[in-house]
């Protein structure tokens, strides 16, 4: 089967400072490619390049040069009814569920819109009842439609948008840090939220993140991005284990610090 | 003159809204001893962020504080604002959460730092700025001269958290409130934060209260943990014992939501249980007595000297 979702020599520069004059290199000649039903993670610190990566595929941005391809296609190259379905099969999550979402409209008419948009479901009906068999599946009680934004936790948002972006019945999810502003156990949700979807639809993630721990529990295949460029790309368990790059040596290497009990005694209390 | 203890006796903070009281933190009692980092985790909400801010008084005026905090023989939350603006900064440091909010973003950073220094009068101006960029450079900024000249907002997030971190540190106070030092901020940054807080730490023999949502961060940095369930203190030991052999059950499923310890989330609240007069967790715990849910568990001693708030220990 061919990869769902190729990127091929991707550059993305911006241009800043007087007449223009300054150049950085956001992303730097990347190319990977996410295999169907199967989860890509890419992991590199702030300013990495990681999310305007994000913004090219999602079409919010142009590359400066190179090919998105999906199933084959140039992204670029999509007429305006291929082009919107496009942004229907590719959805998108942001870190924060709470600008995700619109302040002035309730729940519920948030996730209709998206449904009405691209006229999924026949009717209001329909489409309600698609919105609770859906609430169900991300764990969300349904009285919560009837509130805004404001009014639900960061948790229950963050499951709102994603059931949001699953009525759309998506093909691929861009995952840009999801669980980042969560507690930890409200994190340990998402991901199993998000672990089982993939199975029950065969969804491809393409996962964002610094968080190495994350980053093993869900990623196939991983992709390192070091300013810019994606330094190192391989199955999760090669590069977890035998990374090759000195930076993701470096990137592991501080994070299994943590992992280990720290080296002197403590005193008791 | 050595560093007094900070005290807490039976605190409790509400806020006033349209369905009622909310209190953030109710009828806490701990005491922070002098020379160790005391770590203090929950989840968003539990009140740790409030109780920290409570000892400075740093809340806002619509918050109901009643209690006692004890900074050796001063009672900070009497204390007359005058006497308390000279312990602020210079007896307890607060490296506060959300950088980018702390920061003043129409100042200099040099600015911002050297005035926090020569407030207290501990230096001249010149011998402030000397000082602000050694800071900076213990903080990781390798070229601090060029960091000064510049504004809160053409920094990222990670340095802006390193900045106030050295605000906070700025005045070399005896104790340091941490709120959050390491949100926001990825695996190599925290890092070097943690190792800044390590370094400050033996360095200058700062005692901490490092209010975390990190249990990492708390198992790495902390000589003992205090874990927060909606504004009650229910679980207290030294780190190792609370994150290898955590007591509470909350606390316990706290560290199996952790990816590497499993995932397992804590369950949604039994809506059965809702409306009990017991234990605060006993509407998501797992191992719930009939007990739970007519009375409230006191604190119960470990042998080891830890306690633990839930009638699995009585």
């Amino acid at each position: 089967m061919p990869d769902v979702l190729e990127l091929r020599d991707v550059c993305r520069d911006f241009s800043h400072g007087v007449f223009r004059a300054r150049t950085v290199h956001a992303v730097d000649h990347v190319s990977f490619s996410l295999e169907r039903g199967k989860t890509f993670g890419l992991v590199g610190n702030s300013g990495c390049g990681k999310t305007t990566l994000s913004r090219m595929i999602t079409r919010l941005i142009r590359p400066t040069s190179g090919q998105i391809l999906f199933e084959g296609e140039d992204i670029a190259a999509l007429g305006r009814g291929a082009g919107k379905a496009y942004h229907r099969r590719v959805q998108m999550i942001f870190q924060n569920p709470e600008a995700s979402l619109d302040p002035t409209m309730k729940v519920r008419d948030s996730l209709l819109e998206a449904m009405e948009i691209h006229s999924l479901g026949e009717n209001r009906e329909a489409r309600m009842e698609k919105i609770q068999r859906t609430l169900k599946q991300v764990g969300v009680p349904e009285h919560l439609l009837s509130r805004y934004p404001h009014q639900v936790s960061g948790g229950e948002g963050q499951r709102l948008v994603i059931c949001r972006a699953l009525l759309l019945e998506p093909e691929v999810l861009l995952l840009d840090e999801p669980t980042s502003m969560l507690d930890v156990s409200v994190q340990a949700h998402i991901m199993n939220i998000l672990r089982d979807l993939q199975r029950e639809l065969g969804l491809t993630y393409l996962y964002i993140t610094h968080d190495i721990e994350l980053l093993g529990w869900i990623s196939h295949a991983i992709g390192v991005m070091q300013r810019g460029k994606l330094v190192e790309t391989g199955s999760r368990d090669q590069v977890m284990e035998a990374p090759r790059h000195p930076y993701t040596k470096e990137l592991f290497h501080s994070y299994s610090h943590w992992e280990q009990p720290p080296v002197s005694k403590r005193r008791s209390l | 003159m050595a560093v007094p203890n900070i005290e807490i006796r039976n605190l409790s903070v509400c806020f006033e809204t349209a369905q009622g009281p909310a209190c953030a933190v109710n009828g806490l009692s701990t005491t922070f001893r002098a020379g160790r980092i005391s770590g203090v985790i929950g989840e968003s909400g539990s009140g740790k962020s409030v109780m920290g801010m409570s000892l400075l008084r740093l809340l806002p005026n619509t918050a109901k504080v009643t209690g006692e905090c004890f900074f050796g023989a001063q009672e900070l939350l009497t204390l007359p604002l005058r006497e308390l603006r000279k312990l602020r900064g210079a007896s307890i440091g607060l490296i506060p959460q959300n950088p980018n909010a702390s920061l003043d973003p129409v100042m200099k950073i040099k600015k911002q730092i050297t005035e926090a220094i020569t407030t207290h009068g501990r230096l001249g101006k010149r011998a402030a700025e000397a000082e602000a960029a050694e800071l900076l450079r213990q903080f990781g900024f390798d070229q601090p001269q060029s960091i000064l000249g510049q504004y809160s907002f053409q920094m990222s997030g990670g340095m802006n958290q390193r900045l106030v971190s050295a605000l906070g540190l700025a005045c070399r106070p005896g104790w340091v409130i941490a709120d959050e030092p390491t949100k926001g901020l990825d695996a190599v940054l925290r890092n070097q934060v943690y190792t800044v807080l390590r370094q400050i730490y033996t360095q200058h023999h700062s005692s901490m209260i490092v209010i975390t949502h990190d249990l990492h961060l708390a198992r790495q940095l902390c000589d003992d943990i205090r874990v927060l369930y909606m504004g009650q203190l229910i679980e207290q030991d030294t780190a190792g014992e609370v994150m290898e052999r955590p007591r509470h059950p909350y606390t316990a499923g706290l560290i199996h939501s952790l990816p590497s310890r499993g995932m397992t989330p804590i369950p949604a609240p039994d809506p059965a249980r809702l409306s009990h007069r017991g234990c605060p967790f006993y509407p998501r715990c797992s191992k719930a007595m009939e007990r739970c849910g007519r009375e409230a568990p006191g604190d119960f001693e470990l042998p080891d000297g830890g306690k633990v708030r839930c009638f699995l220990y009585a």
